[in-house]
């Protein structure tokens, strides 16, 4: 029973870290009151130039070549929606074809059709000394560095954001950026680089879906399976506050554990239990409405006029 | 008359200098990839346009990109983003699909029998987009989060009804149905499905829906200013939901026209062509055309002219289909960034 239990924690934190490092990045975005409803686009780039770097030469390249292209695009949506007063959701619809098309088209000149999928060799897990020995709970410390890395910057998110000055005045432009601008903080710049940073973190949630959970790059979209649109309903659902979207990401990643258990019982029937995350974002959104928190300011250019 | 040319050419110049931006950068990744670029644009006119075979090839995609384009600009006119076009056209397939095989052995007529798929993918489309309209309305949840769950979840309903025993094909490799009544498959006419006729009369349709009606000039107004129209005494919660249902019917009609036309049973995938699915290429035209109703069949046209052609570059030349996808999401960008497209 317990080594079920600490198999199952173990599993589900290694999911829980993609949906996390999405979700944190959508957040960061959020404050500042940009919606990147691109994040599955920008996931599947980093997905892409992550698997490729780490296939053709090291993974730390890899990772380089996904944060990189994760910022660059998270930087594209808001520097040209706010300098040009472009409606956001429809940039970032147009952005989202358009990765989820230049994605695929890297990787087919880069490897071409193979039968075998080429498959890279996945980050190893580093046990943390003494945490890593409790009983069940010590699942949490047995993982791979990116989940540790989820872990510090969920920490460092949520003390950012609850105690410093930098934390109030940019959730301060999502509630209010004409506020915020007279108060003497530069909206602009404050939006693009919020942007850039948490494109950084969905490319490199992308990164680790090959490197980590597939072992390679899978075209059409099956690479992230419409996790980063799960992840614009769970940073909703986490009122755009880091502790809620950790333990929302557990929770989503507990969902997709289970369905994914079920597909493998014998039966039929298992795309419905595919359905499942997807059904429990509508629910949660229409469920926990009342007790969510939405910047103000979403989805509006700001123009100082 | 002179005038009148000059504006014409005014309004055209994004478009064509979009265009020719695009296809100036896929060009040069072309030569870097080797190809001839040139080889490669003349397969894209020759191939959707150079023969009968090309032209009944575009008119095909013609018919359910159409149909996923106006179910983009319908509630684009509204103010709401609809990205369930996909969700709604395979909720619609699933539907003709499924009652295609189930009322196989009452001998309906075959007129009463395709009206009757029809008039049933038209509700599953609506169906399909009331679920976010009403999350909208009543939960506040933003349509265009809603709309995307809902595509996955048809996802999984197709690929549910295409492994499951009684309608599930065995011996076929991919998932899909047996096939559907003989009764229930589209007429042809000279080759063409009567889908593409049923397209063009709706069309026409929601052209007077949205420019002579009551209805139609409600929705501008709701989506042109909420609050002002609020003011005058419109309820906008039920505008709202009303053009989400008319788009996603629309959609659903595509998934029907798809099934009982093209494969004549239910494939997963059946919405799927050229790399990406008829959903993602109608969001495209309908911004190509600003949500605009005359504009929208036109850019449907070429839209699918464009796919007709990528698809022979891929089978002759080799090219990825990727890249002519990516370069209409540059050509949209573009006309959208020097156009200006907002909703409403």
């Amino acid at each position: 029973m317990l080594g079920e239990l600490t198999s199952f924690l173990q599993t589900v934190t290694v999911i829980m870290a993609v949906y996390a490092l999405c979700t944190l990045g959508i957040m960061i975005g959020g404050w500042t009151g940009i919606l990147n409803i691109s994040a599955d686009g920008v996931m599947m780039i980093g997905a892409s130039m992550g698997f490729l770097g780490a296939y053709f030469i090291h993974t730390a390249v890899g990772l380089l070549l996904a944060i990189v292209a994760g910022a660059f695009f998270g930087f594209f949506l808001a520097f040209v929606s706010e300098r040009w007063k472009i409606n956001p959701f429809i940039l970032a619809i147009i952005l989202l074809i358009f990765l989820m098309g230049l994605s695929d088209f890297i990787f087919k000149i880069a490897i071409g059709v193979r039968l075998v999928p080429p498959l890279v060799h996945p980050l190893s897990n580093i046990a943390i000394p003494g945490l890593s020995q409790i009983p069940v709970v010590g699942a949490l410390f047995n993982q791979n560095i990116l989940v540790y890395l989820t872990y510090v910057l969920t920490a460092v998110l949520f003390f950012v954001l609850y105690k410093t000055r930098i934390g109030l005045d940019t959730k301060a432009i999502g509630e209010d950026p004409k506020t915020a601008d007279t108060a003497g903080i530069n909206v602009f710049y404050r939006r693009y680089a919020c942007a850039a940073i948490g494109g950084m973190m969905m490319g490199l949630a992308g990164f680790y879906l090959p490197l980590i959970i597939a072992g390679t790059y899978t075209p059409g979209g099956v690479i992230t399976g419409g996790r980063g649109f799960v992840a614009i309903g769970l940073a909703i659902f986490g009122s755009f506050k880091p502790e809620r979207i950790l333990a929302g990401a557990f929770l989503f990643a507990g969902v997709e554990f289970f369905a994914s258990k079920l597909v493998l019982s014998p039966g039929t029937s298992w795309p419905l239990f595919l359905m499942i995350p997807f059904i429990a974002v509508l629910i949660v959104l229409a469920v926990f409405y009342k007790y969510m928190r939405y910047p103000a300011a979403m989805g509006k250019p700001y123009s100082r006029e | 008359m002179k005038l009148k040319v000059e504006f014409i050419l005014l309004h055209l110049k994004p478009y064509l200098l979009a265009i020719a931006i695009s296809f100036g950068i896929v060009g040069v990744l072309m030569l870097l990839l080797g190809h001839n670029p040139l080889h490669a644009f003349s397969t894209l006119i020759s191939a959707p346009f150079g023969s009968e075979r090309g032209i009944k090839e575009t008119l095909m995609k013609f018919a359910p990109l159409l149909l996923t384009s106006l179910a983009f600009a319908i509630p684009f006119r509204a103010g709401l983003f609809n990205i369930g076009g996909w969700g709604q056209m395979l909720a619609g397939g699933t539907v003709a699909g499924f009652l295609g095989l189930a009322l196989k052995d009452f001998g309906l007529p075959s007129p009463i029998f395709v009206s009757l798929l029809i008039l049933t993918a038209f509700l599953a489309g609506a169906l399909w987009a009331a679920v976010p309209a009403i999350l909208r309305t009543r939960f506040g949840a933003k349509e265009v989060v809603t709309t995307i769950m809902m595509n996955f979840i048809a996802v999984y309903l197709v690929k549910y009804v295409c492994i499951v025993p009684p309608w599930a094909d065995p011996i076929m490799g991919h998932p899909m149905t047996f096939k559907i009544s003989p009764a229930a498959w589209l007429p042809r006419l000279g080759g063409l499905h009567i889908g593409i006729i049923l397209v063009i009369v709706i069309a026409i349709a929601i052209y007077f829906f949205m420019n002579r009606l009551i209805v139609g000039y409600e929705i501008k107004a709701v989506g042109a200013n909420p609050t002002a129209s609020k003011v005058f005494g419109l309820n906008v919660e039920r505008v709202m939901i009303l053009s989400l249902i008319v788009g996603g019917a629309m959609a659903g009609i595509g998934g029907a026209i798809e099934v009982m036309g093209v494969h004549h049973r239910l494939v997963d995938g059946f919405a799927l062509t050229c790399g990406a699915h008829y959903g993602v290429y109608g969001i495209l035209t309908a911004l190509v055309a600003a949500g605009h109703f005359v504009g929208v069949p036109i850019a449907a046209f070429f839209m699918s002219a464009l796919l007709v052609g990528a698809d022979a570059m891929q089978r002759t030349i080799g090219v990825p289909i990727e890249l002519v996808f990516v370069a209409q999401a540059l050509i949209v960008l573009l006309i959208v960034w020097t156009k200006k497209v907002r909703p409403g």
